[in-house]
């Protein structure tokens, strides 16, 4: 089947949907109206079904028309505050043949987009937007940039048939029919069932042209990159992807629920993307890139196929685009990607005090290992009913407690005292051994260091923080608290001593 | 209870009139006492017609093989560890006896293992305490894994059970250099294989070294034919060839290959009609022709040929090895089941059933 051909078809199953619709509002209302002059009395009965059907097939509609009011994400950039980036945009959208967008936004994902505010089911737009994810503005270099720029830009070019663009705008509005329905309510969830059977209709016929679309695409991004660049582009994705999650989840949000954040974020993420423990991680997504889960509906052809498709082009790039960092274009980048991080965090991260990553790396690692001595503490206490310390823990195992303090259970129903105090020694050995730690290192002898693989470890200014032996023979049986008291006295740990959280 | 025994279509009919008499005595149906299942759930056969012992007579308990273990197992129970200690120095050289006196003190010292402790304390540097020491560190180390499924076995048992086993390894290994001529510590150390997932080349060398110093061992066939099983490490074939070279070597193992042949009972192959596994079995019943039930093994022996006999519908001489089996019901393969006695009685009855209506292969003249 032709493109245009298909395109044709798409775009009239878009208007036949406004057809279907109110093609059911009418039939449904001239049903009604017909009832009410002939058989008053059924056509009162009949409201009763008529009535909530039409009002949910014309909430089925609006819902295709109108996105849930939120927040337009990321931050917000002017051409007066950034002319660099915006002169490189009007540039591709001339190149590409596609009118510039309204606005840029640069977002804290790895990602980039061109969308459209739009009325009937794409057929007019009111707005057009490019979303820039920041990871990529301080990852890609130029020429990667304007690759990933130019797929996104050459979605809406209206060289290859002209309905084309309206497809792809009519495929956002489709994957939302019915979002707004209460499916809840019988009549609303049988006319979303409805909506969304019609939906998918129109989103495998017009599978094929978004399929086509985004090699076309692809051919923008070689034209204007060259394929090499274009192609490297694609392979960096999921390697800035896979970086920008483990920066995020690992050591952004580390101290989150303590209510720290990192002073600056993007010297903290350029610092993990060159770290040498990374290195063969990241290296290996790059040879053997993924493609992310995109869902059902996702028109995009598998990334390897797009990248050998590119690389057959064998495209030099135009020139005149520079191949510089991509972060070059930026004026006073660095405040910039920051600010746009924390507009993405939720609301309160302002109120975050902010420290240095070494800082933020210990503070996060410490309150893990706060989270692990909890139980201990308090199954001391309430064993004991003393206030619960370090000292009261080892009291308790001096005093032949050991098999109390823990809860696990044996498999073996029948198990003696002996293997219930093997189990609580392999439980309260970890939780004493976090302790003591604690205790050290709120003494200031020793910290905890984040590594930027995630990776925690118990650093100790001390040359004798060798407590193995000690806390072997704490928890051992007719066991010995005595050379770890020694220890704890010598470093200057209160004999009360308590974790603060 | 075994219900899963039940949970036939067949028996269905039996397990609602259990219920109903569960409900009359106001209790769950598997609080029911084993002699009230029993007598719904048995055939009426009359054991006592064909000169076996009647249901109400058949125990599980075990009559008392060794009279000096039973008396130092008392002993420790009281606390005092002496008499204990001198039995196991008193066992070298007789390893199969030595064996049996090691776990049944291991057992004990793994529910509690005060009286262990004295006995260093009282005598350091004995080298049997440590040959004690590390079994029952491996019968500790099951009761803290217990015998449920993995799925149903918590991550801090798992911890434990591996912690343990690794003591376990670390002590068997001093026992081994201590008592350089006694197999014992060793085959310490083919039981932790199972648990501490030991590869096949490592494990024969193990082998190797318990062989070297009794070539026939008891205890360590029987632990080495588990590590072979599918189950385990092994494969039905790699254990069936492992129980024949045994039985090859000594009659004393002519029933491994019946074990074998037991536990890849759930495989599609039936290995019990095999024909080097059927020449065991007949030539185990020609030795078992001149010997009672008097040991835990000729019981365990005679358990494992009744099964043979079974599958291979021989039921005239699986009712003359129940008679010749006795009341005790106290080794295998009964004691794989959760009521080992409800099996062992169902099994007989449904031998004496089906012989007494004349089904299944007669008896040779012997």
């Amino acid at each position: 089947m032709r493109v245009s051909f298909r395109a044709a078809v798409s775009v009239a199953l878009l208007v036949g949907f406004y057809v279907l619709a109110f093609g059911l509002i009418g039939g449904l209302l001239a049903l009604e109206t017909f009832a009410l002059v002939e058989r008053p009395f059924v056509g009162l009965k009949l409201a009763l079904f008529v009535v909530p059907v039409v009002f949910a097939i014309g909430k089925g509609l609006v819902s295709l028309d109108r996105r849930v009011r939120a927040e337009v994400p990321g931050l917000l950039v002017t051409p007066e505050d950034q002319p660099g980036l915006w002169d490189l945009v009007r540039r591709l959208s001339a190149e590409v043949g596609t009118r510039p967008p309204d606005e840029i936004r640069i977002l804290a994902a790895v990602n980039a987009g061109v969308s459209e505010d739009t009325r009937f089911l794409g057929l007019r737009v009111l707005k057009r937007r490019m979303f820039i994810g920041a990871p990529l503005l301080t990852s890609l270099t130029e020429k990667q940039l304007i690759a990933v720029l130019a797929h996104e830009l050459g979605h809406y070019a209206n060289k290859d048939t002209r309905l084309a663009g309206v497809v792809v705008s009519g495929r956002d509005a489709m994957l939302r029919a019915g979002s707004h329905m209460n499916t809840e309510k019988w009549f609303q969830r049988m006319i979303a069932k409805l909506f969304r059977g019609y939906a998918k209709l129109y989103l495998r016929v017009s599978q094929a042209i978004s399929r086509r679309q985004e090699f076309a695409a692809d051919r923008f991004s070689a034209t204007l990159a060259g394929s090499s660049a274009a192609a490297s582009a694609l392979r960096e994705l999921p390697v800035i992807d896979a970086a920008w999650n483990l920066f995020t989840e690992r050591h952004l949000t580390v101290a989150w629920e303590l209510g720290y954040l990192p002073t600056t974020f993007f010297d903290g993420f350029a610092r993990l993307r060159t770290a040498p423990e990374l290195h063969e991680g990241l290296e290996e997504i790059r040879q053997d890139p993924h493609d992310p889960d995109r869902g059902p509906y996702d028109s995009h052809p598998p990334l390897k196929d797009r990248i050998n498709a590119i690389e057959a082009m064998a495209l030099e790039p135009e020139s005149g685009w520079g191949d510089r960092p991509a972060l070059d274009l930026l004026a006073d980048p660095m405040p910039l990607l920051d600010a746009a991080v924390l507009t993405t965090l939720v609301a309160d991260a302002a109120s975050k005090e902010r420290v240095d990553w070494a800082t933020l790396g210990h503070i996060g690692a410490r309150a893990r290992v706060v989270r692990g001595t909890q139980r201990l503490l308090e199954r001391t206490a309430e064993l004991t009913g003393k206030a619960p310390s370090l000292t009261t823990v080892l009291d308790a195992l001096d005093a032949g407690h050991l098999a109390d303090l823990g809860t696990h259970v044996p498999g073996d129903r029948e198990a003696g005292a002996r293997a219930r105090r093997e189990m609580a020694r392999g439980e309260v050995l970890p939780e004493l051994s976090a302790l003591v730690a604690l205790a050290f290192s709120d003494a200031g002898l020793a910290r905890w260091q984040l590594d930027w693989l995630g990776r925690t470890t118990f650093v100790t200014s001390s040359h004798d923080f060798d407590m193995a032996d000690h806390l072997d023979a704490a928890v051992a049986d007719h066991g010995d608290t005595s050379a770890l008291r020694a220890a704890l006295a010598t470093a200057g740990v209160a004999p009360d001593y308590r974790p603060a959280r | 209870m075994v219900l899963s025994l039940l949970f036939k279509p067949k028996e269905l009919v039996r397990v609602f009139r259990l219920m109903r008499e569960a409900k009359r005595r106001g209790v769950e149906l598997d609080e029911l006492p084993d002699d009230v299942v029993a007598s719904f759930v048995l055939p009426k056969t009359h054991p006592e017609r064909y000169g076996l012992v009647p249901d109400d007579e058949v125990s599980t308990t075990s009559p008392l093989a060794d009279l000096a273990l039973a008396a130092v197992k008392d002993d420790v129970r009281a606390g005092n560890w002496e008499n204990a200690a001198d039995l196991v120095a008193a066992t070298e050289g007789d390893w199969d006896r030595r064996d049996r006196v090691v776990w049944a003190l291991a057992d004990l010292a793994a529910k509690d293992d005060a009286w262990m402790q004295a006995w260093i304390e009282a005598r350091p540097g004995d080298p049997h305490w440590i040959v004690v020491h590390s079994r029952a560190l491996v019968a500790l180390a099951w009761e803290i894994r217990g015998s449920a499924r993995a799925s149903e076995t918590t991550r801090e048992q798992f911890d434990g059970f591996h912690r343990v086993l690794f003591e376990a390894r670390e002590a068997a290994s001093i026992a081994t250099s201590v008592l350089p001529d006694d197999p014992t510590p060793w085959n310490t150390l083919l039981t932790l294989g199972r648990g501490l997932q030991v590869e096949n080349d490592e494990f024969r060398a193990l082998w190797a070294e318990l062989v070297a110093r009794d070539p026939l061992h008891y205890s360590a066939h029987g632990q080495a034919l588990q590590y072979w099983c599918r189950k385990w490490f092994g494969s039905d074939a790699l254990a069936l060839e492992f129980a024949l070279e045994a039985a090859a070597k000594s009659p004393k193992f002519l029933g491994l290959p019946l074990q074998a042949a037991y536990e890849a009972d759930n495989s599609e192959t039936n290995m019990w009609k095999d024909p080097s596994v059927v020449r065991s079995l007949d030539a185990l019943l020609d030795r078992l022709a001149d010997e009672g039930a008097d040991t835990y093994a000729l019981r365990h022996d005679r358990g494992y040929a009744i099964f043979g006999l079974m599958q291979l519908r021989r039921f005239e001489e699986a009712v003359g090895q129940f008679r010749a089996l006795g009341a005790v019901v106290d080794a295998g393969p009964w004691d794989y089941f959760e009521d080992p006695r409800l099996s062992f009685l169902s099994v007989r009855g449904k031998a004496i059933t089906e012989m007494a209506k004349g089904r299944g292969v007669k008896a040779p003249a012997r």
